[in-house]
């Protein structure tokens, strides 16, 4: 549930964040993955914090997905390839879209 | 079975699992390796190397044909390590002359089948994003998850098989191998959960709570799933009883998730201690 932002507007606000960088990693929520292995991989991939990592797993489960990275075509479509190998739904975009 | 817990000073994790989960859980690991085309991705150790024949297939070591890994026994493509350059070109060149037959030239096609999409998703849903993401990292993906889905296959059947059913026997896993273990864990359940048709997260609650209400009952050994189960049960039904094979799936869904969760929280709390300042 996403009562912020406007229906239609919501990668758009999502993705505000990431101003100057051309493209970002979504992690989309599945209904087979469990929260702690979502919480790992933020954690141990990413190097987020306990705090951080919990917050974007929530984010996940209860609005669909979260962007997880920005950056370069080359780095997202990284940490994508990582994403899958872990086993989690993730897409990359460009900013904005 | 019991949970993973951290074991030897923390280089090991130790679950423990009774001969016929065991050999479930093994069947069902073979089966998402065949789905990914796994045959075609084992590179053939030295000691399996010696007969490549028939006969191989009747090996007596495997129990009643559960426990054989599929991808093993066909043995028609020559082992990649011991391919020259040449070779592995040309068969690449072939592989896209094939794989151009029923998808454009020079692209990877997604997989048909919808478990095994989920386990290499699309990238992105601008078709020329995605297409160029699956030439990229298709055979790597598919390799990975081939190789840790063997693992896990093989310390499955690490331990003698027990007469009695009901015998726990420890699993050990190497600090090392945690994440890939964790990781075949994962793909196992994502390709149940596509067969059984698991779209929601209410689905999967259901599911559990329809699994877990048999046990109360006959434990959870009692479930036999005579076929295969990577054939078994179109679409789920969740919340309704369930019976036969979708049981059988749905009872190998949780026992995988009770060990992925297990062995998630063991790996979490080392990462944890590691990060810590000393």
């Amino acid at each position: 549930m996403n009562v912020k932002t406007i229906p239609g507007q919501e990668e758009r606000q999502d993705t505000s964040a990431s101003v100057g960088e051309p493209w970002v990693t979504l992690v989309w929520n599945d209904p087979v993955t469990t929260m702690n292995y979502v919480v790992y991989v933020f954690e141990s991939y990413f190097g987020f914090s306990e705090r951080h990592a919990h917050r974007l797993m929530m984010q996940v489960h209860s609005e669909g997905k979260a962007v997880v990275s920005t950056g370069g075509r080359e780095k997202v479509e990284m940490d994508v390839q990582a994403m899958h190998s872990f086993g989690l739904w993730a897409t990359m975009q460009r900013s904005g879209e | 079975m019991r949970q993973f817990e951290i074991a030897d000073a923390g280089t090991a994790f130790v679950a423990a699992l009774s001969t016929p989960e065991r050999l479930v859980l093994a069947q069902v690991t073979g089966d998402v390796v065949e789905l990914l085309g796994g045959e075609d991705l084992v590179e053939v150790e030295p000691e399996q190397d010696e007969t490549p024949d028939e006969t191989a297939g009747e090996d007596e070591g495997a129990e009643d044909g559960a426990a054989q890994d599929p991808g093993l026994q066909e043995g028609d493509t020559q082992p990649a390590a011991e391919q020259t350059e040449a070779e592995a070109e040309s068969e690449a060149q072939l592989r896209q002359l094939l794989a151009g037959i029923d998808a454009d030239a020079d692209v990877v096609a997604a997989p048909a089948d919808p478990a095994v999409r989920r386990l290499l998703p699309d990238a992105s849903d601008d078709p020329e994003v995605a297409h160029e993401f699956r030439r990229l990292t298709d055979e790597d993906l598919r390799q990975r998850k081939v190789d840790r889905l063997l693992l896990f296959a093989e310390l499955l059947l690490e331990a003698s098989p027990s007469a009695d059913e009901d015998e726990q026997l420890p699993m050990v896993v190497a600090r090392d191998d945690g994440p890939e273990v964790a990781g075949a864990l994962g793909d196992v359940r994502q390709v149940i959960g596509s067969r059984l048709g698991l779209r929601t997260d209410a689905d999967t609650d259901a599911l559990y709570r329809s699994v877990s209400a048999t046990w109360e009952d006959d434990g959870p050994e009692d479930v036999d799933g005579d076929d295969a189960p990577g054939q078994a049960a179109g679409r789920g039904h969740a919340g309704e009883a369930l019976s036969g094979p979708e049981l059988f799936l749905g009872s190998v869904f949780l026992l995988a998730g009770y060990l992925q969760e297990s062995l998630t929280d063991c790996l979490l709390e080392q990462h944890r201690r590691a990060g810590r300042p000393s």
